[in-house]
């Protein structure tokens, strides 16, 4: 139940964003169409607010035109074109084309921005030549009366031309209207009058304030005689112009036949009302389009992390498609988008600027597009194919989606596949194999480079090929080539890494460092060599791990065993106190308690001994290093024990250099450690022999050594710091056998190094220290 | 006047035995227990003026004893234990205890001790007297510089003049480290070229007139590779009962 509901919202969310972005998208470039229109019409978005179409600008400037041509033909003058109050050129075929044809007539709703085809074209070049011509006044007149003859049908706007009282031309004869009364003829609510002098406007019935205050300006809607600022000729005054204008104009065509061209009447008030509405509607239809499409946006908004799991899912689907399927189709897309512009644009210019027929796959910019012109041309193309707008999107969105969903997936597709493949089977292969394989690749690539290199050669001798197609041919080879050559690289180079590593890795290994490296990539060659390496680190940590674990366990049964002796033995030192203190004992049993004490003594002295040396040996002594001077630290040491030495049968003779010499150690302990060497070479020295205590400087570390000659023959024994281990196997004279393995492990624990030597009678120890 | 009442405390009969012989030796009754709980109780009934506790026992160890009896009471404690490392010390004197001596105990030094804490428990002056003009106390040690003599458990000490040079120097800088050079030249007031042996000499002789056990001196140390000092002690004093 929740995975269907679940389902269900993934699919919502998707669907909201897919109307969202649709409607928006649609109706943007609706919108962006218009607000371009409306930014060339001079009303701007005005105009989209009006509803009636004779209170354009448009609208001023078509009875604006038609008054000036009609007083041109009231007075006789030629009526070929004039320039209007902004400079442009206007001509009169508003709304007359000449033609020789039928077909493109009654076709096209585009032919009344004034353009159509060849012909056309060809009409007014002759026109313009004629124009050039000066004319007489007849062929004025002759003029007048076939461009009366052209419009005359235009019901749309009614005219009556009266020169000397004297009606000149009119098409308002067959409509029944009283003068006298201010109302007029049905279907018609405007009304223009120039009575020689002044214009007087009337619209549903009311009278327009034409003049304002008498002056022309910029603001001043009317651009017609009779204000202060524009002087006409005196032959006005007897004209009398009278214009009506049809509340809802509608659609006239009126075509001569039997002639050679034809005369079309057009009816631009139509055009011009037609236009407000529909960019009315398409105004009402975008804004609802964007409020739908932000309301689906919204829900989408809401439903975000379905949406994600839904782009996930659709990701999922395209990255399942292979590349070889995908890249046609997108080639397929591009090449029909490009055909499309390409159509949109000819058929744009060729309307525009009534090119000829034969149009020539020219660039736009060359044929003088500006920027905000191809804007145009691609916004309004959008606006009429939205099928085409939403499917240039769609695909986008889904080659996008699919980038970024199926990154390592992207390629995805039956060639990688067999890449793959081939790779996955080279990589089976031994070692040396590879690096044959990788060779013979190049070898055989180069010779088929070079084979089909001539042949490409000759065949461009031969003409066979042209030299585009040669020189592309050439370069494709080429490229296959040094691909080739760069992948057989490529692979050598990662292969001498990955051997590097592994060699970086045994040398950590070999240096006791067992842990994890980042290792080598699943599908190297050397991947078990690396991991049977890696298990021998591993097999090295685990037993280096056992070996500290046992050792502690056994510092810790010592400590406990020492423990354990420590309480029967501190009563029996007591007993054996009272014992001494005892009168009137007979002289053997004192003998014997001496004894008692003596060995009790000892016993407490090796007790501690073993237990300092088993933690030292363990790495758990607490050792606290400062910096101090090793040749105070002798001279104190020999100081501490001067009583012994003196009570000895060999003298010590010591040579520790004046100055300091600073070493980093407890010094606690390393006062243990000569204290016991000094010991040892007092009772193991052949009497009356030296004992050398020495401190020496080199190469940046400070060396003591303590030499004596011993008593006994030395054995060439390598144990004198096992513990126990002692000069003698009698052991009566004391010593607890652990003098030297205290004095090795304390002056490890502190970082020193521990030395010993023999040399027939001679016995060295040193101990090293590097120096601060 | 009635003998100062000691209480010993370890599981280990033996050893309370030998104890008790070595402290009526020197001339205090002795009352034995053999675990914490007999030694809570005893406490309760008599007016025992030092505790000499083990720490390993059955029923209530001796660290949980010293935290009990430390609630009631401000009497010298003495830990006795096999443990030795310096970490087992430090905890039992943060326990509250006054005083650790590990076993095997030298029964000299052990009395040795027990006097000392006795001394200043039941006759020196309260913790919070300030000490007198002239005075340094540190620990055990007490040095009227005005007399040039020093006291140890405020019973002067004899020493040479030479000696009493050396404690004047160290007692008037407890803790500070002096290399044997420079206790010479301000000692004997002249350069010496080996004088390592001459103060060793002496710190040996101080260390038999004040420590308890010279062995293991408290106070006249070495530091090893740097010089010599007297550790600088907390005086830890408490007020009379």
């Amino acid at each position: 139940m929740d995975t269907k509901v679940k389902k269900q919202r993934i699919i919502v969310s998707f669907v909201s964003f897919f109307l969202g972005v649709s409607f928006l998208l649609t109706s943007g470039a609706a919108l962006l169409r218009q607000s371009i229109v409306a930014g060339w019409s001079g009303d701007g978005w005005a105009r989209l607010r009006e509803t009636d179409y004779q209170n354009t600008m448009d609208f001023r400037e078509y009875v604006q035109n038609r008054l000036f041509i009609f007083l041109v033909m009231a007075t006789g003058g030629e009526i070929s074109g004039y320039y209007g109050p902004d400079g442009y050129y206007r001509n009169t075929y508003d709304d007359v084309f000449y033609g020789t044809g039928t077909d493109t007539v009654t076709e096209d709703f585009f032919l009344e921005a004034g353009a159509t085809t060849g012909e056309l074209y060809e009409t007014e070049q002759q026109a313009a030549t004629e124009a050039s011509k000066k004319k007489t006044k007849k062929e004025n007149e002759a003029d007048a009366k076939a461009y009366h003859e052209a419009i005359r049908e235009n019901k749309n706007l009614r005219y009556r031309i009266v020169c000397d009282g004297k009606e000149k031309f009119s098409n308002m004869d067959d409509l029944v209207w009283d003068k006298e009364r201010a109302s007029l003829p049905d279907g018609y609510n405007f009304y223009l009058f120039f009575d020689g002098e002044k214009v007087t406007i009337m619209k549903d019935g009311t009278e327009v304030d034409v003049y304002g205050d008498g002056y022309f300006r910029d603001n001043s809607q009317w651009y017609v005689p009779g204000y202060q600022n524009f002087v006409v000729d005196t032959d006005l005054e007897k004209v009398e112009i009278t214009i009506l204008a049809a509340k809802e104009p509608v659609y006239y065509s009126y075509v001569k036949y039997g002639e050679e061209g034809y005369i079309r009447t057009e009816s631009r008030l139509f055009s011009i009302a037609e236009d407000l509405r529909q960019g009315r509607d398409e105004l009402c239809r975008g804004v609802t389009g964007i409020f739908f499409g932000i309301v689906f946006l919204a829900v989408c908004f809401f439903l975000r992390r379905e949406k994600k799991e839904a782009d996930f899912m659709i990701g999922l689907f395209t990255g399942k498609i292979w590349m070889e399927a995908k890249i046609p189709v997108f080639l397929f897309f591009l090449a029909g988008l490009r055909r499309i512009l390409r159509n949109a644009f000819l058929m744009d210019v060729a309307t525009a600027y009534s090119f000829g027929s034969v149009w020539e796959e020219t660039a736009w910019a060359e044929m003088g597009y500006s920027v905000s012109e191809v804007w145009y041309t691609l916004c309004d193309y959008a606006a009429e194919h939205p099928v085409f707008l939403l499917a240039c999107f769609w695909t986008a969105w889904l080659v996008f989606n699919d980038i970024r969903k199926n990154r390592s997936r992207f390629f995805h597709g039956l060639f990688t596949r067999l890449v793959q493949t081939v790779r996955t089977a080279e990589l089976k292969q031994p070692f040396s194999v590879q690096a044959v394989h990788r060779f013979l690749l190049i070898v055989s690539v180069s010779f088929l480079f070079v084979v089909l290199f001539f042949a490409l050669c000759i065949s461009a001798g031969e003409g066979i090929t042209n030299d585009v197609e040669t020189i592309l041919t050439g370069l494709f080879l080429f490229a296959v080539f040094l691909g080739v050559c760069y992948h057989c690289l490529y692979r050598t180079r990662r292969q001498a890494a990955e051997l590097d590593i592994l060699a970086d890795y045994l040398t950590a290994v070999h240096n006791g460092d067992y842990s994890e490296k980042d290792g080598l990539p699943e599908d190297s060659a050397l991947k078990p060599l690396y991991d049977q390496i890696a298990g021998i680190g591993q097999g090295m940590e685990k037993a280096v791990g056992e070996q500290l674990r046992s050792e502690r366990m056994k510092v810790e049964l010592v400590a406990n065993v020492s423990h354990d002796i420590r309480t029967p033995l501190t009563s029996i030192i007591s007993y054996v106190q009272f014992l001494k203190q005892e009168e009137g004992l007979p002289e053997h049993v004192r003998d014997y308690i001496h004894i008692l004490d003596e060995k009790s003594e000892r016993l407490n002295n090796m007790v501690q001994d073993v237990f300092a040396v088993s933690k030292a040996a363990s790495g758990q002594l607490p050792v606290e290093l400062k910096e101090l001077d090793f040749g105070k630290l002798l001279r104190q040491t020999l100081a501490d024990m001067t009583e012994q030495i003196q009570k000895s049968a060999v003298t010590v003779k010591a040579e520790i250099p004046e100055y300091a010499v600073h070493i980093v150690a407890d010094g606690g302990r390393m006062y243990r450690v000569f204290q016991n060497l000094i010991l040892n070479a007092l009772k193991y020295s052949l009497d009356g022999s030296r004992v050398f205590v020495t401190l020496r400087e080199e190469e940046g570390e400070a060396v003591a050594c303590v030499k004596n000659t011993s008593r006994q023959e030395l054995y060439a024994v390598s144990g004198f710091t096992e513990r126990f281990v002692r000069g003698d196997e009698s052991r009566t004279d004391g010593g607890t056998g652990l003098g030297l393995s205290i004095a090795k492990s304390f002056t490890e624990a502190c970082g020193g190094i521990f030395a010993l030597e023999t040399n027939a009678d001679l016995f060295v120890v040193t101990v090293r220290f590097s120096k601060r | 006047m009635k003998n100062e009442q000691i209480l010993v405390v370890d599981d280990d009969r033996e050893i309370v035995k030998a104890l008790a012989i070595l402290l009526e030796q020197e001339g205090y009754e002795v009352l034995k227990a053999y675990d914490g709980m007999q030694a809570l109780d005893l406490l309760t009934s008599n007016s025992v003026r030092l505790v000499l506790i083990d720490v390993m026992m059955p029923r209530l160890d001796g660290l949980s004893a010293v935290m009990k009896i430390r609630e009631r009471q401000n009497i010298p404690i003495i830990v006795l234990s096999a443990k030795s490392e310096e970490t087992d010390k430090v905890l039992g004197l943060s326990m509250g205890a006054d005083d650790y001596v590990a076993k095997p105990y030298n029964p000299r030094e052990l009395a040795a001790r027990v006097r000392s804490h006795l001394r200043r428990y039941t006759s020196l002056g309260d913790i919070n007297a300030s000490p007198a003009a002239g005075e340094i106390r540190n620990g055990r040690l007490m040095y009227r510089t005005d007399e040039r003599v020093l006291y140890a458990d405020d019973e002067p000490v004899r020493l040479t003049a030479t000696e009493t040079k050396i404690m004047d120097l160290l007692m008037r800088n407890p803790g500070r480290i002096f290399p044997a050079e420079e206790i010479y030249r301000r000692v004997w007031e002249e350069e010496s070229f080996a004088p390592e042996n001459t103060v060793m000499v002496h710190i040996r002789r101080i260390r038999e007139k004040i420590e308890l056990n010279p062995k293991e001196p408290e106070y006249l140390k070495v530091v090893w590779g740097i010089g010599y000092k007297i550790e600088k002690m907390e005086n830890l004093r408490r007020s009379g009962v």
